[in-house]
């Protein structure tokens, strides 16, 4: 009797009810999004290249003479950590003493693995300078119970 | 793009559907458009993984009811609008306008859970397992879900129901 009541009532709500043509603004809105993932994408592979080369030359270069790594700097580099999982990511910042900052951004690929970092990595920063991983929170998820 | 056009499709053929969906969901049709907005930009964002229709129309319903439950759940944000007018002028027998009013309040004083779970039983039509699939709860939940909101509306429209048989109108 109810139940009845109920559709009844949800097909009158809903009786003639136009459709808004959406697409225009969501054609929009996913290519704004589209692009700030290429660019954060593009961002992120450019900087583990720069941190390759950078890595690679600093071996070169170091390679004849004593390192000279242990001495006290003002300035540290920031490991690259993109593509790590945050764990890892965590304890090897910690480690090279920069304190972190996890972000999370929504409606990528269920990855759960830093997809972009601030300041990049080899950059030269203060000791102790924070380190915001962008991680990727996944797409939309359950809901639990209703 | 070539690849947007299996979207624009899918777009064009099911909006008109999701948006009643999410209309229902979301109790007016200002709150169900931004509901289903979000949800067409998630699904875009993804079409290249999503690709065929079916998998689109169960992605997008998930998304759905999932961020309707959660809106609702992070507070008074968003209010079960039932003080804001009709979209539409609502016509017809006097009895059958209050009958609506009554039930859209009963409703807007369930939980966003019970709601949902009420729609896609007794407006999509789902099964019990159907529906537990799309909120991804178990069929234990959609059944006390579903007996606690309607007895929960049996309690507030219950008056109208006895009403309605003394007049014999209908």
């Amino acid at each position: 009797m109810l139940e009845e009541r109920l559709r009844e009532y949800y097909h009158s709500e809903v009786a003639g009810l136009e459709a808004t043509d959406l697409l225009p603004g969501v054609l929009a809105a996913g290519r704004r999004a589209r692009r700030r993932a290429r660019v954060l994408w593009t961002g992120a592979l450019a900087a583990a290249a720069v941190a390759l080369v950078a890595g690679l030359a600093g071996l070169s270069v170091r390679a004849p003479g004593p390192p000279a790594m242990h001495q006290p700097s003002a300035s540290a580099a920031v490991p690259g950590v993109v593509m790590m999982a945050v764990p890892a990511a965590e304890r090897l910042l910690a480690h090279d003493g920069f304190t972190v900052k996890v972000a999370r951004e929504a409606g990528l690929e269920p990855l759960r693995r830093v997809i972009f970092q601030h300041p990049a990595a080899g950059s030269r920063v203060r000791p102790g300078t924070t380190v915001t991983l962008v991680i990727s929170a996944g797409p939309v998820t359950g809901p639990g119970s209703p | 793009v070539g690849s947007d056009v299996g979207f624009v499709e899918f777009v064009h053929a099911r909006s008109a559907a999701l948006l009643r969906l999410a209309v229902l969901l979301t109790g007016n049709r200002q709150d169900g458009e931004d509901l289903l907005q979000t949800a067409l930009v998630k699904a875009y964002r993804s079409w290249w993984r999503l690709r065929s229709p079916e998998l689109a129309e169960r992605y997008v319903r998930r998304i759905l009811v999932t961020s309707v439950i959660s809106w609702r759940r992070r507070g008074a944000a968003r209010e079960w609008a039932t003080d804001r007018l009709p979209d539409r002028q609502v016509s017809g027998p006097a009895a059958a306008v209050a009958d609506r009013v009554v039930m859209r309040q009963a409703l807007g004083l369930l939980s966003p859970g019970q709601r949902a779970v009420l729609v896609l039983r007794f407006f999509e039509d789902l099964s019990e397992r159907q529906t537990a699939d799309l909120l991804g709860c178990s069929v234990g939940t959609v059944k006390s879900q579903t007996s606690r909101g309607l007895a929960a509306l049996r309690r507030r429209v219950g008056d109208l129901v006895e009403d309605e048989q003394v007049g014999g109108e209908k």
